[in-house]
């Protein structure tokens, strides 16, 4: 049986919700995935 | 877990995602590594040399997760949502049916390119090793094409749990059997024969062959949106989340790519794809080598598509009301073995412009959403907005929100006049510098900023007015860790 609508958000009203994107996971994206690669591209360019 | 949010409209409970750093990276490696990364590694031959090829394709790749993850995988691993319900804050409640579209056609596309690659290289495989008369048959592709789609809804017949065990094991298995055919690559042509090797057919400006290769790993990775809410809403938090897609989804995908761009300057006949070589020089060992990845790469992504695209569908709650998983998994499946049986040709024969209009349109859905998340909300949406439909709170003007659609069209014509979709050429020089598909997200995403706060009432309205979570006492977004 499918849980109510009503049921569902009251649950998610008090604390099923998950965590946001804190400032340490959002750095490790930022350098593994921008930094480095524009690093490594800037590098390519220049050395092969 | 819940099997009704897991498979339906539903969010999954932050208590009831179960999925740890091995299950989200074998999920996203599966996903991504499929014969097509030899197929664009092949494309990427014709511009560079192997040295700045796999570079620029590897940086490009993970420049394009770094797009798409930060647009799908914050509010999935937050509010359990996949991608269409994602974008009920930039384009409203009718709105988000146009992402609903936009990704079945995409997951569709891919799907059928994917079932119809085994197809294809399963045949000459197989013919190749003299298990079959004929290569060319279309029974035979058929045959091939059709036993991958039954083997993708048996694996998920019993619901997305399925994910959590077959991804790692594909992904594993998938990881060792391209190890060594990048070993075979390494040992039977050399360093120095591969990265000495020249492009197959560059243009005359070394810039615009570089910026091309790295826009191609760009547009290839944030064509992964779809499937990254569906993945990563399983997680356990968002910390478990964020490392191991970038290595699936990135790295991984990166140096496969880099596979097929060394088979192709080495044997450019290959266009990219090393099994038949590898045959020759190998025999029925290096064979069955390749043909385990072709099968295992392309049926696990297939997997992960369509369950995506079922879950996509099922976040209509019209359709979810009708449908149930196994309803919804066959109806995702249907119209890849339509495409299959009845235009496989045709629809490979466009297979470009497919992959053009997913870059064209996905880039600016992430920068909107992007611009939409952190720079508006604060990472805080309305969790009744997003799962009531009667709710006003995203309902903005008949269910659609202006912002989100000038935005997509800000975008789309960036992308439109920095390069030729369809072509691949530059429309203007600034293309060297700059690509295609960043400046399309960021107009896109500036574009959706002005227009919310130039319109009167459309952002008022649309933030969250009912605290939804005890911890969240102030607009305070990346500002301490989460655990």
């Amino acid at each position: 049986m499918k849980p109510d609508l009503e049921a569902m958000l009251a649950q998610f009203d008090q604390h099923h919700l998950g965590d946001p994107l804190d400032r340490d996971s959002f750095m490790t994206l930022l350098i593994v995935a921008l930094v480095i690669p524009v690093v490594a591209l800037a590098a390519a360019w220049m050395w092969l | 877990m819940d099997p009704v949010a897991a498979e339906a409209s539903f969010p999954i409970h932050s208590s009831e995602r179960t999925w740890g750093r091995l299950a989200v990276f074998g999920n996203t490696a599966s996903a991504a590594i499929a014969t097509w990364c030899f197929i664009t590694g092949g494309f990427v031959a014709y511009y560079v040399t192997g040295g700045r090829g796999s570079v620029a394709i590897i940086a490009g790749t993970l420049l394009g997760v770094f797009i798409s993850l930060l647009a799908a995988l914050p509010p999935a691993t937050r509010y359990g949502v996949e991608a269409v319900r994602s974008t009920r804050p930039t384009l409203g409640v009718r709105g988000s049916w146009l992402t609903l579209a936009l990704v079945l056609v995409i997951l569709t596309g891919w799907n059928s390119v994917l079932t119809i690659f085994l197809g294809q290289s399963g045949a000459e495989t197989l013919h190749a090793l003299g298990v079959v008369d004929s290569s060319s048959g279309w029974g035979m592709v058929t045959g091939i094409g059709l036993l991958s789609c039954i083997a993708t809804t048996v694996l998920l017949w019993k619901g997305p749990a399925a994910l959590r065990l077959a991804g790692p094991a594909i992904a594993i298995t998938v990881m060792v059997l391209a190890l060594i055919m990048m070993i075979f690559l390494l040992t039977e042509f050399g360093w120095d024969r591969i990265f000495s090797a020249p492009a197959l057919g560059p243009l005359p400006d070394e810039a615009t062959n570089y910026m091309i290769v790295i826009e191609l790993g760009i547009a290839g990775a944030v064509a992964w949106w779809p499937y990254i809410g569906s993945l990563t809403r399983h997680a356990r938090d968002t910390r478990t989340a964020v490392v191991p897609s970038i290595a699936g989804l990135g790295l991984l995908m990166g140096v496969v790519l880099s596979i097929g761009l060394f088979a192709a300057l080495v044997v450019p006949a290959s266009a990219g794809n090393p099994t038949l070589f590898m045959i020759e020089a190998g025999g029925a060992p290096l064979g069955v080598v390749s043909l385990l990845f072709m099968i295992l790469a392309n049926v696990g992504t297939t997997m992960v598509g369509v369950y995506a695209c079922a879950l996509a569908l099922k976040q209509v709650r019209a359709i979810d009301g009708v449908l149930s998983w196994r309803a919804a998994t066959i109806v995702s499946i249907v119209p890849v073995v339509a495409v299959l049986v009845l235009v496989a040709d045709p629809f490979m024969a466009h297979y470009g412009t497919f992959l053009a209009f997913a870059g064209v349109t996905l880039g600016p859905v992430c920068g909107m959403q992007i611009a939409d998340y952190f720079v508006l909300r604060g990472q805080r949406l309305d969790i009744r907005g997003l799962y009531d439909d009667e709710s006003p709170v995203y309902r903005y003007f008949g269910g659609f929100n202006p912002a989100g659609f000038v935005a997509l069209a800000a975008g789309v014509t960036t992308y439109i006049v920095m390069l030729d979709p369809v072509h691949f050429e530059p429309g203007v020089a600034a293309f060297s510098y700059l690509s295609a598909t960043l400046p399309a997200a960021v107009a896109s995403g500036l574009a959706y900023v002005i227009v919310m706060k130039s319109v009167p009432g459309l952002l008022t309205r649309s933030l969250t007015t009912v605290r939804t979570d005890a911890r969240d006492d102030g607009p305070a977004p990346m500002t301490e860790p989460s655990r």
